[in-house]
């Protein structure tokens, strides 16, 4: 039963629901088709009470792309949809559900499904790094899982290296091919423990490789980019890891498809075409 | 304090660049002191307090931002603990660099 008491809607019935849609995937259910799957789902569901949909997609008030308030919402409703009408016209729905709810049949995939109709090929999530008092186990990587497996023609971009679920973040990204890692709100640990972040970049190039790996400056909230772009076009893995985790060196062929070829090619950029007009717009090399 | 202005010019960079990206996220800061020598105390408010990057945002986001107003000598934050030589290699990074990627408006130039 939902209880009405903000974060207890998420830390509890909800995953007590999310527990019993997932008894339904397991097992031979697993390799059904989302169809059917979703069906089982939207029983489960919704035969327990009507959900607060805000507080499910939402339930972090402001910091959230989605409309926001306590009201109910069930399938169909004005609300139900016109929360995902809004959140579909976003490219990045920053921290718009609990991070368990994304790979959800009812709450999230109709998301997936709007996006893939609106010509969207990417999609980008808030993991790790919690802001207020998020719950840490809400913004782990794990749950991107089936819904990358679900839609393999869409790209899952997951922020700020998922940290402190780098691990996971890891494997998940190892595993799946539509899933890139954004290297947003870690680009200026260099400057704080250099050592640190050559350990991340080894390891992201060892096990994900640089087609996948994305800049992210932060820029809104820590200023000019430049100085830091800089720092690391110019960085190295220093040979002790390379001998101790047998990280590979970081090449400049590397340093340019994350600085923003990579970025270019998800989003159809014609960086050749753009390097030419470059000059005339006044953008220096 | 010997000039009331390093005052003025501190507050303003804070309400206007600092604090509005902090508010994104939750956050706050507080002008704790700002001493005769150009020294600034502050302390994190709300979500930055218990932030895991909060040395990054001060270090970069704060600290590098006020060290280009005019008097300000130094940055402090109660609570964060950083390494001078992380604050050095931050320094380093940014010599000849300005903060800011734009210029401030000319009514505020500081």
């Amino acid at each position: 039963m939902w209880r009405r008491c903000g974060d207890d809607y998420l830390s509890s019935s909800a995953a007590f629901n999310q527990s019993r849609i997932w008894q339904n995937l397991s097992g031979p259910d697993s390799a059904r088709s989302v169809d059917h799957r979703r069906k089982f789902a939207h029983r489960n569901l919704w035969n327990c009470d009507a959900i607060p949909l805000s507080a499910a997609l939402n339930g972090r008030g402001r910091d959230s792309l989605l409309p926001t308030g306590s009201g109910r919402a069930e399938p169909g409703s004005s609300r139900y949809g016109g929360a995902f009408r809004f959140a579909c016209r976003s490219l990045a729905p920053h921290q718009v559900a609990s991070a368990r709810f994304r790979d959800h049949l009812v709450l999230a995939y109709p998301l997936y499904e709007k996006a893939r109709d609106l010509g969207i090929k990417v999609v980008q999530f808030h993991k790790g790094f919690p802001i207020t008092r998020v719950k840490l186990e809400d913004l782990s990587p794990p749950d991107i899982q089936q819904a990358a497996l679900d839609f393999p023609d869409l790209t899952f971009a997951v922020h700020h290296l998922a940290l402190p679920y780098f691990e996971e973040v890891v494997y998940l990204a190892s595993r799946f091919a539509n899933v890139v890692l954004v290297l947003s709100g870690t680009m200026h640990l260099p400057m704080i423990a250099p050592w640190e972040f050559n350990n991340y970049m080894g390891r992201l190039l060892r096990d994900v490789g640089s087609d996948r790996l994305l800049w992210g400056s932060e820029a809104p909230l820590l200023g000019n980019p430049q100085p830091i772009i800089e720092l690391f076009w110019n960085m190295q893995i220093e040979p002790e890891l390379q001998s101790r985790f047998g990280y590979p060196e970081i090449t400049e062929e590397d340093k340019r498809k994350i600085l923003g070829e990579n970025q270019a090619r998800l989003f159809g950029v014609d960086i050749r075409r753009f390097k030419e007009r470059a000059p005339a717009i006044g953008v220096k090399r | 304090m010997n000039d009331p202005s390093i005052s003025f010019r501190v507050r303003e960079v804070i309400d206007h660049d600092v604090r509005p990206g902090l508010k994104i996220h939750g956050g706050d800061i507080e002008i704790l002191e700002i001493t005769e020598s150009g020294c600034v105390q502050l302390a994190f408010q709300n979500a930055c307090q218990a932030c895991p990057i909060r040395s990054v945002t001060y270090a970069v986001a704060i600290r590098q931002r006020l060290l280009e107003v005019p008097g300000v000598s130094g940055v402090t934050m109660k609570g964060v603990n950083l390494a001078p030589a992380a604050l050095e290699r931050i320094s380093a990074v940014y010599k000849g660099s300005s903060f800011l990627s734009r210029k401030p408006e000319p009514s505020r130039a500081v």
